[in-house]
C-alpha cells in the first residue's frame, strides 16, 4: 500500500543516494554484511538509506528489516510501551519489568529470530543517541552474541554519545546535510516524476527554508503541490505559512504582551496537551516563532531569550511545564530583566 | 484510656440506639435462620451501628463469632481456608456441647461476620468475590455481611442474601447516647455542647462518640465553647482555602490555612495555580508566578530526591508567596475551578503519530513535530479527496483518526465516505497481494529447486529461472534435469516441483 507522503513514495534505492561517499560505503556493506553506524543530522535520510540497503540485501525486506526507535522507547511510559503493537508480543504481562530490561528483551528476541530469507537480517536502532550508557553495555553483548544472524545498524545524530566498544564494532557511514543545490535537485526529480510544475525560485525557496532537512524540503514541496498544483515561490510562501502551530504560538505571545495571561496560559495548555509538545520543545518553538516575525524588536527578543534560559532551568527541575512557560511569558510581558523579581514586602507595597 | 466506642459498644440488640426497626429485623433473621439458612447483608453509612448490631446479636444468641476484615487479605484461597475453619470449629463446638446433633442445636453456632463486604478489591483480593459468594451460598453457618454501599456488592452476592438497611442515626438518638456516656464517665456537660457534637457528625454515631472523647479528654466538663474551639481544628475545605489565599488573607495567615487543608502540596499548588488568574491582575499574577515557579521547582526536588521535608518550601511558596503577591483584598464571590491533575493523553493522536512514525521510520516525536503538520495541511478538510483516502488506507485509519488529521467532523459523511473508500482499497490491495503471493510462490520454489538441482552443472543455474518464467521451455529444461536425475540421487525429487 503506497503511503500518502512523497518521502515514502520517492524513497531512494541504494543507487539513487546522491552522496557518493555514503552510497559507496553502503554498497560495500551489501557484499560484505557488517554492523553500521549511520550518522547525520535530522531529516537528511539516514533511515531512508538504511531501508534502501535492506531492500538491496534482503529478498524479504518486510520481515528481515526490523526497526526499533530508541527515542520512542525511552521517552514513553512503560504502559504505553506494553500496549504498542510493535512490542506487545514481547512485553505482554511483564508489568514489573524495568524499562531497560524491556528494551533488552525486545532486542534479544528480535535478534534471536532466524531471518525469513537469506542468511541474516538487519536490526536498526534508530535515534540511538537516546540510549543510556548502561544500556549500551548490554547492547554490546547482544551484538556479540547474535553477530552471525543479525546485522546491526545504528542511526544517530550524535555518534559521540555511543560508547567506544560499540563504535569500534561498527563501520561508520556519514550522511551529511544536503546543500541547497542538492536539495533542489532532489525536489526537481520528484516533481518531474509526479508531473508537478515548478520553477527554480520555488524550489530554491522550499530548499533553503528547509535548511538542510531533506524531509522538511520534500514535505514542504508536496504540501505546496497539493495546495496549488505547482511549486512556485508565491505558492510555497502561501502554503507553508499555514503549516504547523506558528499561528497559535504567535497568539500566545501576543496575548501575554497584551496582559491577558489567562488567554496565554490556555493557549499554552492546548499546545502542551493536544499539540503534544513537551515543555522544552515548546520553549524552543516559542523562541523561534518570536524571532521569525517582525512583531518584536531586538531588545525584546534579547530579553525573551535571557529569561528563557532561566525558565529552561526551572523546566528541567520542576514538574509543571505550563506553569513555567506561563511564568516566562508573564515575566517577559512585564518587561523584566530577570525571570523572578526581587522580593517585594507586601506591607510596604 | 480505652476507646469509648469500644467500651460502650452495646452488648445486646436491645441496647442499640437508633435503627430499632433494623434491629428487630435482624433478630427475626436470627430466630428463623434454621428455616431459611440464608446470609444477611447489613448496609448503611459508616458509624450507624452495623458491626455493633452483629456482635450484639451473637451475644444475645450465645453464638461465637468469627470475623474477616478488610485488613485481612481476602483472596479466594484465604476465604476458603476461613470457611473451612468455620465449619470445623462448628463441629468441635457441637461435640463439646455434647449435643452431637450434627450442628443442629443453636447453641453451637458460629456467627460469621464479613466486614466491608462491598470492598473486596478485584486485584489485591484476587478470586475473593466469587469465593465469598460461594461461602455465602454453601456455608452451614449464619453469615452477616456488612457493607457501606449495598450496590457496590456483586449482583450474585446480593441475590444470595437477605438485606437490612441501617439508616443514619438522627441527632435526637445520638444526644441520649452522649449524655449516657458522660454520666458513666462522670463528666459534666452542657446540653448544647452535646447537641452541637451530634449535629456536627450528621448521623454518624461512632463519629460523635469519638468527638466527645476527643473533646472531653483530660477535662471533667464539656462546654459549648470547648466544642466550638474543636470545630476550628477540623480540616479546611479547599474552596475556603482558595478564598483565603487568593482573596482575603495575608502571607502568614494563608500559610496557617495551608497547613489545615487536607491536600498534598503538589495538589495544593495545582489548585492555586489553576485559579489564581481568575482573580489576580497581570502585575499580581506575574509576581505570583515567581512563587508558583519556586513551589513547582521544590516539588520537582521532592520527586527527584524523595525527600519530603522539601514539601514545606512548596507550601510556603504556593500559599504565603501567592498571598503576598496580591495587592490588598479581593471581594465578591468566585466560582473556583477544579484543576486537571493528570495530563490528558489523546489516544487518537498517539495512534496516528505511531502509525506515521512506523511508516516514515522516524521517532514519534519527529512524526508529531515534523511530519504530521504537513500531513494535516495537505489533507485539510479532506481535500484533496484522493490523497486523504490514500492516507486513510495506508495508515489504516478509523473515523476519529481521519477527523483528527483533517479537522473535519468525525461523524460527517465526508469522513465516513473516506474511511469506507479506504477500507475498500485496503481489501482490494489485500486480494491483489494474495494473488501475487500465489503467483509468486511456485516461481520461487521452482527457482530454489532449480538452484538446488543446479549442483550438477553450471548451465542449469541459468536455465532454471527460465523454467519458472516460461512454461514451454521450462518443461523441456525440466525433462533434461529429470534425465540427469536418473544418474544423480540428489536430484530425484526435482520433477515434483515442476
Amino acid at each position: 500500500m503506497d503511503g500518502p507522503l512523497w518521502t515514502e513514495a520517492h524513497a531512494p534505492d541504494l543507487g539513487e543516494i546522491r552522496q557518493d561517499e555514503a552510497r559507496e560505503r553502503l554498497e560495500r556493506a551489501v557484499d560484505e554484511p557488517m554492523n553500521l553506524v549511520v550518522q547525520g543530522p535530522p531529516g537528511v535520510g539516514k533511515t531512508a538509506a538504511t531501508r534502501a540497503l535492506a531492500r538491496e540485501t534482503h529478498a524479504d525486506p518486510d520481515n528481515d528489516l526490523i526497526e526499533i526507535n530508541v527515542a520512542d522507547f525511552f521517552s514513553r511510559t512503560k504502559k504505553e510501551l506494553r500496549q504498542d503493537p510493535r512490542f506487545e508480543s514481547f512485553l505482554a504481562g511483564r508489568s514489573r519489568m524495568a524499562k531497560r530490561d524491556m528494551i533488552n528483551r525486545v532486542l534479544k528476541e528480535s535478534a534471536a529470530y532466524a531471518p525469513m530469507s537469506g542468511e541474516y537480517k538487519t536490526l536498526v536502532l534508530d535515534n540511538a543517541e537516546a540510549i543510556r550508557e548502561d544500556f549500551q553495555q548490554a547492547l554490546r553483548r547482544v551484538m556479540e552474541k547474535h553477530h552471525r544472524t543479525t546485522q546491526f545498524v545504528i542511526t544517530t545524530r550524535q555518534p559521540s554519545k555511543l560508547i567506544p566498544p560499540i563504535r569500534s564494532r561498527c563501520f561508520p557511514v556519514q550522511v551529511r546535510a544536503p546543500t541547497t543545490d542538492e536539495t533542489m535537485d532532489v525536489l526537481a526529480t520528484i516533481c518531474d516524476r509526479e508531473g508537478v510544475a515548478y520553477d527554480e525560485d520555488g524550489l530554491e525557496f522550499v530548499a533553503s527554508a528547509a535548511g538542510g532537512d531533506l524531509r522538511r524540503a520534500i514535505l514542504s514541496a508536496q504540501a505546496t503541490a497539493v495546495a496549488a498544483d505547482e511549486v512556485t515561490m508565491s505558492a510555497a510562501y502561501e502554503t507553508l505559512g499555514d503549516v504547523g502551530d506558528d499561528e497559535t504560538i504567535r497568539e500566545a505571545l501576543a496575548a501575554a504582551q497584551s496582559g491577558d495571561l489567562k488567554d496565554a496560559r490556555s493557549t499554552l495548555d492546548d499546545l502542551l496537551d493536544e499539540g503534544g509538545y513537551g515543555g522544552p520543545g515548546l520553549l524552543r518553538e516559542l523562541l523561534r516563532v518570536a524571532r521569525a516575525g517582525s512583531a518584536y524588536d531586538g531588545a525584546q527578543l534579547a530579553r525573551l531569550h535571557k529569561l528563557a534560559g532561566e525558565a529552561d532551568m526551572d523546566l528541567s527541575e520542576g514538574l509543571d511545564d505550563r506553569l513555567h512557560l506561563t511564568h516566562l511569558l508573564a515575566s517577559w510581558a512585564a518587561g523584566r530583566e530577570t525571570l523572578a523579581a526581587d522580593f517585594r514586602d507586601p506591607v510596604e507595597a | 484510656m480505652a476507646d469509648w466506642t469500644e467500651r460502650y459498644r452495646p452488648t445486646s440488640l436491645s441496647e442499640l440506639r437508633g435503627n430499632d426497626k433494623a434491629a428487630g429485623k435482624l433478630q427475626e433473621w436470627a430466630d428463623t435462620w434454621d428455616d431459611h439458612r440464608e446470609a444477611v447483608v447489613l448496609h448503611g453509612s459508616p458509624g450507624v451501628g452495623k458491626t455493633s448490631a452483629a456482635h450484639a446479636l451473637a451475644n444475645d444468641m450465645g453464638w461465637e463469632t468469627m470475623e474477616l476484615n478488610a485488613s485481612d487479605k481476602r483472596t479466594g484461597d484465604v476465604i476458603e481456608q476461613f470457611a473451612g475453619r468455620a465449619a470445623r470449629n462448628a463441629t468441635l463446638a457441637g461435640s463439646a456441647a455434647g449435643g452431637g446433633a450434627a450442628g443442629g442445636d443453636t447453641e453451637s453456632r458460629q456467627l460469621v461476620i464479613l466486614d466491608e463486604a462491598d470492598n473486596i478489591h478485584g486485584n489485591y483480593d484476587r478470586g475473593g468475590k466469587s469465593a465469598i459468594t460461594k461461602l455465602v451460598k454453601e456455608s452451614g453457618q449464619p453469615i452477616v455481611l456488612i457493607a457501606n454501599e449495598y450496590y457496590d456488592m456483586s449482583r450474585g452476592l446480593r441475590n444470595a442474601c437477605q438485606e437490612i438497611e441501617f439508616r443514619d442515626v438522627g441527632a435526637r438518638s445520638i444526644v441520649p447516647v452522649l449524655r449516657d456516656i458522660c454520666r458513666r464517665e462522670e463528666i459534666e456537660f452542657e446540653s448544647d455542647a452535646l447537641q452541637r457534637i451530634a449535629e456536627r457528625n450528621k448521623g454518624d454515631l461512632r463519629g460523635a462518640v469519638n468527638d466527645l472523647q476527643a473533646i472531653a479528654e483530660g477535662r471533667d466538663a464539656v462546654t459549648l465553647d470547648d466544642v466550638v474551639t474543636g470545630d476550628r481544628d477540623k480540616s479546611m475545605g479547599i474552596f475556603p482555602f482558595l478564598d483565603a489565599v487568593l482573596k482575603e488573607q495575608g502571607a502568614e495567615e494563608a500559610l496557617q490555612s495551608a497547613y489545615s487543608v487536607d491536600e498534598t502540596p503538589d495538589d495544593l499548588t495545582k489548585w492555586v495555580e489553576d485559579n489564581m488568574l481568575t482573580v489576580y491582575d497581570a502585575d499580581e499574577a506575574t509576581r505570583a508566578y515567581d512563587f508558583l515557579a519556586n513551589a513547582d521547582v521544590w516539588l520537582g526536588r521532592v520527586r527527584a530526591s524523595q525527600n519530603y521535608s522539601y514539601w514545606r518550601y512548596a507550601t510556603d511558596n504556593a500559599a504565603a508567596g501567592v498571598a503576598a503577591a496580591r495587592d490588598g483584598e479581593k471581594g465578591g464571590w468566585t466560582r473556583w475551578g477544579r484543576p486537571q491533575f493528570w495530563p490528558s493523553s489523546d489516544k487518537t493522536a498517539d495512534e496516528v503519530v505511531r502509525k506515521v512514525a512506523a511508516a516514515e521510520g522516524c521517532s514519534m516525536d519527529i512524526a508529531r513535530r515534523r511530519v504530521l503538520p504537513f500531513l494535516e495541511a495537505m489533507t485539510h478538510h479532506c481535500k484533496p479527496k484522493e490523497l486523504t483516502i490514500r492516507m486513510a488506507a495506508a495508515y489504516d485509519m478509523d473515523e476519529a483518526e481521519v477527523s483528527f488529521v483533517t479537522g473535519s467532523g468525525e461523524s460527517t459523511n465526508k469522513v465516513q465516505g473516506i474511511v469506507e473508500a479506504a477500507q475498500a482499497r485496503r481489501e482490494e490491495a489485500m486480494e491483489e497481494h494474495a494473488e501475487g503471493a500465489f503467483a509468486g510462490v511456485p516461481t520461487r520454489e521452482s527457482d530454489d529447486a532449480g538452484a538446488d538441482g543446479g549442483a550438477g552443472g553450471d548451465e542449469r543455474d541459468a536455465a532454471a529461472p527460465t523454467a519458472a518464467a516460461d512454461d514451454a521451455t521450462g518443461s523441456s529444461d525440466a525433462t533434461d534435469d529429470g534425465n540427469d536425475a536418473d544418474s544423480d540421487d540428489g536430484q530425484s525429487g526435482l520433477g515434483d516441483f515442476v
